[in-house]
Formats: C-alpha cells, sequence, structure tokens
C-alpha cells in the first residue's frame, strides 16, 4: 500500500487546501477562491502533482462540496494542471466530488471534464450512503 | 410579446479599487438581487458573473474608482436584470475588452468559444483572460460593452419570467 500523500493543510486567501487523513490519494478544498487565491491553489496543485507522481498514483480524488466558489483565476490554476496531467501520458486520474446544488460546481466542472474526459471524472458527493444531485 | 420596463429597482456603487471591498460589495450586491429577484438559479448565475466583473474592473481600471450597479426592470410577464461595471482603462485595454466581447458575442456556440479559449491560454501564465467567456458559457447571461471616451462600461443581463 503506498504512503499516503504528503502534503501541507494550507490556509490562505480565502481558501483551505489539504490532504483528507488517512486516506491516499486524497484531498479537500474548502472556502472562496477569488483572483489573490489562484497562486495558492497554483502551488498545491503543483505540489498534489508531483505526489501523485512520486507515489505512482493511478487516480487523485478532490472532495470540493466544501469549496463555495472560485473565479476565473483559480479555475484557471485547475485548468493548467489537468492539462498538464492530459497532456504529460495521463498518468492518473482526476475524480472530483462536487455539490451540484453550487451551480458554479454543475457548470465548471462540467468545463473541466470537457476539457480533459480521459482524464476527469465527476461525481456528485455521497451523503449517508445516498449519492445526492 | 413580453412587457417589460413596468417597474425599476436599481442600485449602484462607487467605490474605491479594492479587493476586499470590491468583493464585499459584490456579495451584498447578490444578497441583495437574492431578496428582490428571489430566484436562486438567475442568483447564482448573478453571482459568478459580479466576481468575474469586479475581478476585471481590479485588474484593468486605470483609476482608484470603479462603479458597480444591479438593475431589475420588472414586466408583467418577463423582467430583466442586469449587472454593470465602469472603470476607466488604457486604450489598449479598451481596445482588447471591445474585442474580446465582439468575439464573443458572434460565437454562434458560446461553450465551444469557451472552451477553445481554455484550451488555447491553458499554458499560458498569469491572466486567466477566462471571465467574460465564462460569463456567457457557464452563467448564460448576454455579455455587452460599451465604450465613452476612457471609461469602459460592461454590462451582462439576463430575462427571466416575472414573479408575483
Amino acid at each position: 500500500m503506498s504512503p499516503p500523500i504528503r502534503l501541507p493543510l494550507i490556509e490562505e486567501e480565502g481558501l483551505t487546501l489539504g490532504p483528507v487523513e488517512g486516506v491516499v490519494g486524497r484531498v479537500r478544498f474548502a472556502g472562496t477562491g477569488e483572483a489573490e487565491g489562484a497562486a495558492v491553489l497554483d502551488r498545491f496543485l503543483g505540489l498534489l502533482h508531483q505526489e501523485a507522481l512520486a507515489l505512482e498514483l493511478r487516480e487523485v480524488t478532490i472532495e470540493l462540496e466544501q469549496l463555495e466558489f472560485i473565479n476565473s483565476s483559480c479555475l484557471k490554476a485547475m485548468v493548467a494542471w489537468i492539462y498538464k496531467v492530459d497532456t504529460e501520458g495521463r498518468p492518473y486520474k482526476i475524480r472530483m466530488l462536487r455539490d451540484s446544488s453550487l451551480h458554479w460546481q454543475r457548470t465548471s466542472l462540467a468545463t473541466l471534464q470537457r476539457l480533459a474526459p480521459e482524464v476527469v471524472v465527476v461525481q456528485e458527493k455521497v451523503v449517508q450512503g445516498r449519492v445526492t444531485g | 410579446m413580453s412587457q417589460i420596463a413596468a417597474a425599476r429597482t436599481a442600485v449602484s456603487f462607487s467605490l474605491e479599487r479594492s479587493h476586499s471591498l470590491a468583493g464585499k460589495i459584490a456579495n451584498w450586491l447578490i444578497d441583495f438581487c437574492q431578496m428582490t429577484i428571489e430566484d436562486l438559479e438567475t442568483t447564482s448565475r448573478l453571482h459568478m458573473a459580479a466576481h468575474e466583473l469586479v475581478e476585471n474592473v481590479l485588474k484593468y481600471g486605470s483609476t482608484p474608482e470603479l462603479g458597480l450597479e444591479f438593475e431589475l426592470e420588472r414586466g408583467a410577464t418577463e423582467s430583466i436584470v442586469r449587472l454593470r461595471t465602469r472603470n476607466t482603462a488604457l486604450p489598449e485595454q479598451l481596445r482588447e475588452v471591445t474585442r474580446r466581447v465582439s468575439e464573443l458575442k458572434a460565437a454562434p456556440d458560446p461553450v465551444a468559444y469557451y472552451d477553445r479559449l481554455i484550451r488555447s491560454t491553458a499554458t499560458v501564465m498569469g491572466m486567466s483572460g477566462l471571465g467574460l467567456a465564462r460569463i456567457r458559457a457557464e452563467a448564460g447571461l448576454d455579455v455587452d460593452c460599451s465604450v465613452e471616451g476612457r471609461e469602459v462600461s460592461i454590462v451582462v443581463q439576463t430575462t427571466m419570467r416575472s414573479f408575483r
């Protein structure tokens, strides 16, 4: 079994980004990402990518349910990361767990999936054993 | 035929170019919008637009002030909700925003245009350049702009069914 991703917990510029304890290859994003958050997100995704390659992960899961909103600067950071994974051999898949009651998650995650349909998997959050959305 | 402009509600701000202040005003404006139109879906779309517009003004504005406005024109069967930003900018930025909006308006499929833009700028560092296209494609709002002197006004709007 691979060791868990060794990522820091980052709380900056309205964003909280960090690993989910005890679950390999799973991270959680929360808060709101405005323009100032783009560099923070970009840095975290760079670390996540390095760790995923180092651990030879086949999938990375991002819990997004508590991410209330991101603007296009933060979305751009996610685009750059996904594009890199998609065009550099697709070493791992990216599973995004969304809350479809948030309008931006319905539309923006669909956008990211269209960018790299072989890499990005979008899934509804699971609450008490049921799928929502 | 729809009847528009039977009643008008509007609120506008002129404020300093401050990220934290503009973000708070945008949030307040969206809360006001939610109270006014009582339509969560439309409010969510306007929320996305407000934050993208404010970010644009903060990035590209060349003077310390910016204007932000919400407007509702309520008709018997349909209403128009509109967000507008105003700011001054350098001539090259005025030309650039005019070009972007013209391209966006001319695109027959806003989502396909947005997808192409995302792909073509995926490796470009710095400015996202995606905000207005996102408003059109993801929030489903019409986008327009006008330039007068050195001032640019960007307007996004949608039509919704009127409520009682």
